[in-house]
């Protein structure tokens, strides 16, 4: 039964866009030139300028963007208030805002490897990047990061996936004395975000204290707890179809490493918010060149309510795909991994192996 | 003005040559480069770059020249440039990674990658500073003990899927005692005691090498022993890396230069803020 999950957005992917209306249209031509550059990759979509500058973690001054009387408009229906730097937006109750920053240091990877008892980490890891979702009333907070997801990569510990060079190592000359190292350098993981209470609403975003398990240790009030329960209410794909302007987006990679040249092993999260609702995608992505393809998404979706104090309702589908490149090819697809560079795509040949629907349920 | 002057400073200015330009300037590199050794001699000083990643207007930035350009100034200045292979001078590379597209698009043909891939098969595989810094793109091998060895290496070919000529382009350093393997079951490690055993047997003061993403543009390992180089600022032009080039003088006392990426502006490219979209 929870095929739906899968099906429902695969179909998605491939429906021809939505006619725009005119005004809407009008709009983005009247957006700044950089936005009018990039206009015939995305003309589908609504842009508000937010002019934001690549958040680099300094606390900027006011915003200092020049809006349209469109966007101001829409802003002002929506009760949506853009974040300084336009790192993120306040909005019905919630405060959604990224950060992206550097890769690590070296003295970071070195202490990330001594919180994770490992020496083998991404080569590029955005450690200080992160997307957070708060509701204010209730202090809930989803956030997503690089260490909550390599701490569930441990967590899982996968056998390493040989590449399509190692059948003819194995014949090769070998060294007399040989370290086979066998970590999962895939970096493959489980995650599917973090979430806890705040203790108080309009505490601060960004302490700086590292990943989930501390912030729940550290959280207030020990009679609440937060649980992902399976339920059998769907995302609304109805709400997430229609073309409302989008008031804040973006998207954050969390890890990336290029596999020696052997594919890719990517973890982004994307988030969109509109005046209804706010949606994202958190996707592990991996592609063993003829050899292997993973693809986990994570989606989470929230409807806002009327009343912003009430306990929002959050769903979550999770769907889990991999495939191998010899099954693909006894299919008769392609067996290039250039056939499979857009995860989207290619997923849409990969088996399923989980689908999975729950909702967040806040227990006092 | 001479014809290659004309090329190179076509190619300061971004502007592609002709096909028979192309050519005609592969020719005569190869000319150059057979003549080159597998170890080919350097004297100081010198200035040591490592991967750009076709990253040109950093390049131009830091280092003024991509693959061709490289190519016009090491056959205008044959002594004074010297140009090692790295695991992307590969045919199949090449054609993963943009370099046979960029061509396909700028030329309508792949006579351009073709040239510029065969070039590839001259260049040389590591270089000897003052018979002390020894150079290479990835690192060692467990088939090769002595510089000699390297030397008798027959180079003209597509890099190989394993042997010593592959290790010397893909292997890395790691934090163990001897030879590693790699998880992804090909691919060596080599520990600090192997290089100590290297650096030793052939009179090597440092092995200088690339091919490793770096925060800070460059690392020590093994007691000052290897060096990476890094030479790609913003690395996929997001990653907030600085780039470095390692600069040694006469006596091969060392200076680290660290380079941000060039301004956005100068790319004409839109900024990395990613364009909203309804995803699904």
């Amino acid at each position: 039964m929870n095929n739906a999950i899968g099906v429902s957005f695969d179909s998605v992917n491939s429906t021809p866009a939505v006619s725009r209306s005119r005004s809407v249209r009008e709009h983005i031509a009247r957006n700044t030139p950089q936005r009018r550059a990039r206009k015939s990759s995305s003309s589908r979509v609504l842009i508000l300028p937010l002019s934001r500058m690549e958040n680099d973690g300094r606390t900027g001054g006011e915003e200092t963007e020049n809006v349209t009387d469109e966007t101001a408009r829409i802003r002002k229906e929506a009760g949506a208030v853009i974040l300084k730097g336009g790192s993120g937006v306040r909005v019905a109750g919630w405060t959604i805002q990224t950060k992206k920053l550097t890769i690590l240091k070296m003295d970071e990877v070195e202490r990330w490897g001594q919180l994770l008892d490992t020496t083998h980490l991404p080569e590029m890891l955005f450690g200080n990047s992160s997307l957070e979702l708060t509701h204010e009333a209730t202090g809930l907070k989803l956030h997503f990061n690089a260490l909550d997801a390599l701490r569930g990569w441990k967590e899982e510990g996968l056998p390493p996936v040989e590449v399509s060079a190692a059948a003819k190592w194995k014949f090769a000359s070998k060294p007399s004395q040989q370290v086979i190292l066998d970590y999962d350098y895939t970096f493959t993981t489980p995650y599917c975000g973090s979430e806890c209470l705040e203790p108080s609403p309009h505490t601060s975003l960004s302490t700086g204290r590292d990943g989930a398990a501390a912030e729940r240790n550290e959280s207030g009030d020990s009679s609440e707890t937060l649980t992902w329960v399976e339920c059998e209410e769907r995302i609304d794909l109805v709400t997430l179809q229609q073309r409302d302007p989008i008031l804040f987006f973006d998207e954050v990679v969390l890890y990336e490493d290029e596999l020696a040249d052997n594919g890719i092993s990517l973890l982004t999260v994307k988030v969109r918010v509109m005046p209804k609702c706010w949606f994202l995608l958190l996707r592990y992505w991996l592609r063993v060149d003829g050899v292997l393809m993973r693809l986990r998404d994570t989606r989470i979706f929230s409807k806002f309510g009327t009343d912003s104090s009430e306990v929002p309702v959050v769903l979550r589908e999770r769907c889990v795909k991999e495939e191998t490149f010899q099954s693909l090819a006894s299919k008769g697809y392609p067996k290039d991994a250039g056939a499979y560079a857009d995860p989207s795509i290619a997923g849409e040949r990969m088996q399923t192996k989980l689908l999975m629907a729950e909702k967040l349920v806040l227990r006092r | 003005m001479s014809d290659l002057d004309r090329q190179i400073e076509q190619l300061k200015r971004c502007e592609p040559l002709k096909e028979s330009e192309v050519k005609a300037l592969c020719l005569k590199a190869i000319e150059i480069l057979v003549e080159e050794s597998n170890v080919q001699r350097v004297d100081a000083p010198v200035t040591i770059c490592g991967d750009i990643h076709g990253q040109f207007y950093d390049l131009k930035e830091l280092f003024k020249k991509p693959f061709l350009l490289l190519l016009a100034l090491k056959v205008r200045y044959p002594d004074r440039i010297t140009l090692i292979r790295g695991n992307h001078e590969s045919r199949q590379i090449t054609q993963v990674y943009g370099f046979y597209d960029e061509c396909l698009r700028k030329y309508g043909s792949v006579n351009v990658w073709r040239y510029c891939t065969d070039i590839f098969d001259y260049l040389s595989l590591s270089a000897l500073i003052e018979n002390r810094i020894f150079s290479v793109h990835g690192g060692l091998s467990p088939s090769i003990t002595t510089l000699d060895q390297i030397r008798t290496v027959d180079r003209k070919q597509e890099v190989p899927h394993d042997g010593a000529m592959c290790d010397l382009l893909w292997s890395d350093p790691e934090e163990i005692e001897g030879w590693g393997l790699s998880p992804r079951g090909a691919g060596y490690l080599f520990g600090g005691n192997v290089v100590t055993t290297f650096n030793h047997t052939n009179k090597l003061d440092l092995i200088c090498r690339a091919h490793q993403l770096v925060m800070e543009g460059y690392k020590w390992m093994f007691n000052q022993q290897v060096v990476t180089v890094w030479s790609a600022p913003n690395y996929c032009y997001r990653c907030g890396n600085v780039a470095a080039i390692l600069e040694l003088d006469e006596h091969l006392n060392k200076k680290f230069t660290v380079f941000e990426a060039a301004p956005q502006e100068s790319r004409g490219v839109p900024s990395k803020k990613p364009a909203p979209e309804y995803f699904l």
